[in-house]
């Protein structure tokens, strides 16, 4: 389901993770009215293992819907590949598995990262921390939320340049390979 | 009857043994070009992290390979599965160095758009894997990988390990000159301990990993041993020592630290660094390799 070119869509996703807090701050109207204001036009949640539905946006037992202030909004649990919505989003707002934030990044995506407060002793905040740092997402609680993702401007954002597993091939390779007889 | 003799006559026929085995390995290592590797699939984001390092080996070097996954992991047997069944439908390249330093790590399949920077090539993994027979045959071996396993026991014929060989062509088909065979198998251990498992009740299953992984490396002699992540890979490293200390296999124990950790090290990262179970630890971050001065950063897989 290819969105209108003019379509600028916010993409929330937890991963296979359960972050009730995180859908449940952005199911809200003044969060809603935050997106519009900021330009976008459609929302879309990929809720994970929440035991939360999004609720106050959405008629009950709907999981699409269109708001009065024109914002298009939908859910849904999961997905076989996150790929093609994330690819559609102009704005990716993630928990702060590895994964997802890799994911969005790869695809030169405005990320903004929400770790879940209830992992707080999960090491995942670091990772979030230091990408902020580096300047290629913006970090935020889900009491910030709504302001970090007001004042968000893509542009000051520094593309991550990806990895590549050579180095660490290569160090294996001479560590494996130093006493062997070298091929023809 | 004195006993001192005969026990001294049994530890210099013991150590004997331990010389001759040692010497046979050794030999057999330097004479052939491919190193048996053992790779531990954590679940999740590790297996992620580590098809994206098996990206950059070469193939035909890092085999026969055996992919050993926890028992309650489901996933990481069908991603193990879907790599080797796209490594071996790509076509040859003699032109590859030795590692191939150039690929990407995308698979075949899915490439996603990104620039990298080595260029913005959208090019699949290069392999010096030779073609091999029919696409079927590899959509078969994906298949028969995703079934699960029983939890995993030494025998060839066991459910825990199955051997995947690509078939050769059918006989009314002409035999290509050199069909080498791209194999790998597939073990399955018992997780040592469970997320939020008590320590108590953590010994036992940690033995009974043990011993599973003991079995899992004694039958397959790897050469060089990939970890990076939680749970699996402690028994394996151990069992990787005791069997190089018995000179069966000569078992370099390789730990890749997840993308994750900046920091600190994972518990398991910590074991093996302080212990020094692992002969490398690569970290991705260079605030990790400041603070743990023996670890490597060689850059990030993601």
């Amino acid at each position: 389901m290819v969105p209108p070119r003019s379509d600028r869509t916010v993409f929330v996703t937890v991963g296979t993770t359960k972050f009730d807090a995180l859908i449940r701050v952005v199911d809200q109207q003044a969060f809603a009215d935050t997106l519009v204001a900021a330009g976008y036009t459609r929302l879309v949640m990929q809720i994970g293992r929440a035991d939360y539905t999004p609720r106050r946006l959405l008629p009950p037992n709907r999981r699409t819907a269109r708001l009065h202030n024109g914002l298009a909004v939908e859910y849904f649990e999961y997905a076989p590949s996150l790929a093609d919505h994330l690819r559609a989003a102009a704005l990716v707002i993630s928990h702060a598995g590895a994964g997802s934030i890799f994911e969005a990044l790869r695809l030169r995506l405005p990320l903004v990262v929400v770790p879940n407060p209830l992992l707080m002793d999960n090491h995942q905040a670091e990772l979030a921390a230091k990408l902020e740092r580096d300047g290629h997402l913006l970090a935020a609680t889900t009491d910030t939320l709504a302001q970090v993702v007001a004042g968000l401007d893509p542009s000051r954002l520094v593309a991550y340049e990806c990895g590549n597993p050579a180095g660490i091939v290569r160090h294996i390779d001479s560590m494996v390979m130093g006493v062997c007889v070298k091929p023809m | 009857m004195p006993i001192a003799p005969f026990a001294a006559g049994g530890a210099i026929a013991l150590l004997g043994l331990r010389l001759v085995l040692a010497v046979i390995s050794h030999v057999s290592y330097r004479c052939r070009q491919h190193k048996r590797t053992l790779v531990v699939l954590g679940s999740g984001g590790h297996t992620a992290e580590m098809m994206a390092l098996l990206q950059g080996f070469d193939l035909d070097v890092y085999q026969p390979r055996c992919y050993v996954v926890a028992a309650t992991d489901g996933m990481s047997s069908q991603k193990a599965a879907s790599f080797e069944a796209a490594a071996a439908a790509v076509p040859p390249d003699e032109e590859a160095p030795l590692s191939n330093t150039n690929s990407i790590y995308s698979t075949p399949r899915k490439s996603s758009p990104h620039k990298s920077g080595l260029g913005t090539a959208q090019s699949a993994a290069v392999r010096r894997s030779p073609r091999v027979a029919a696409a079927n045959r590899s959509k078969q071996v994906a298949a028969a990988a995703g079934r699960r396993a029983l939890p995993g026991t030494r025998s060839p014929d066991s459910p825990a390990k199955r051997r995947f060989t690509q078939r050769p062509p059918p006989r009314d088909q002409p035999q290509q000159p050199q069909q080498a065979q791209q194999q790998y198998s597939l073990a399955v251990i018992p997780r040592s301990r469970e997320v939020g498992q008590s320590f108590l009740s953590s010994v036992p299953t940690t033995l009974r990993a043990l011993l599973a992984a003991v079995g899992v490396v004694l039958d397959h002699r790897p050469d060089v041993v990939l970890l990076n992540g939680p749970g699996t890979c402690i028994p394996i490293a151990a069992a990787a020592l005791l069997l190089r200390l018995l000179g069966v296999c000569r078992g370099r124990v390789v730990y890749v630290e997840s993308i994750a950790r900046v920091y600190r090290l994972s518990l398991s990262g910590k074991i093996l660094y302080h212990s020094r179970l692992a002969h490398t630890v690569f970290v991705q971050w260079e605030e990790l390799q400041e603070r743990y001065p023996r670890a490597v950063y060689a850059g990030r897989l993601m």
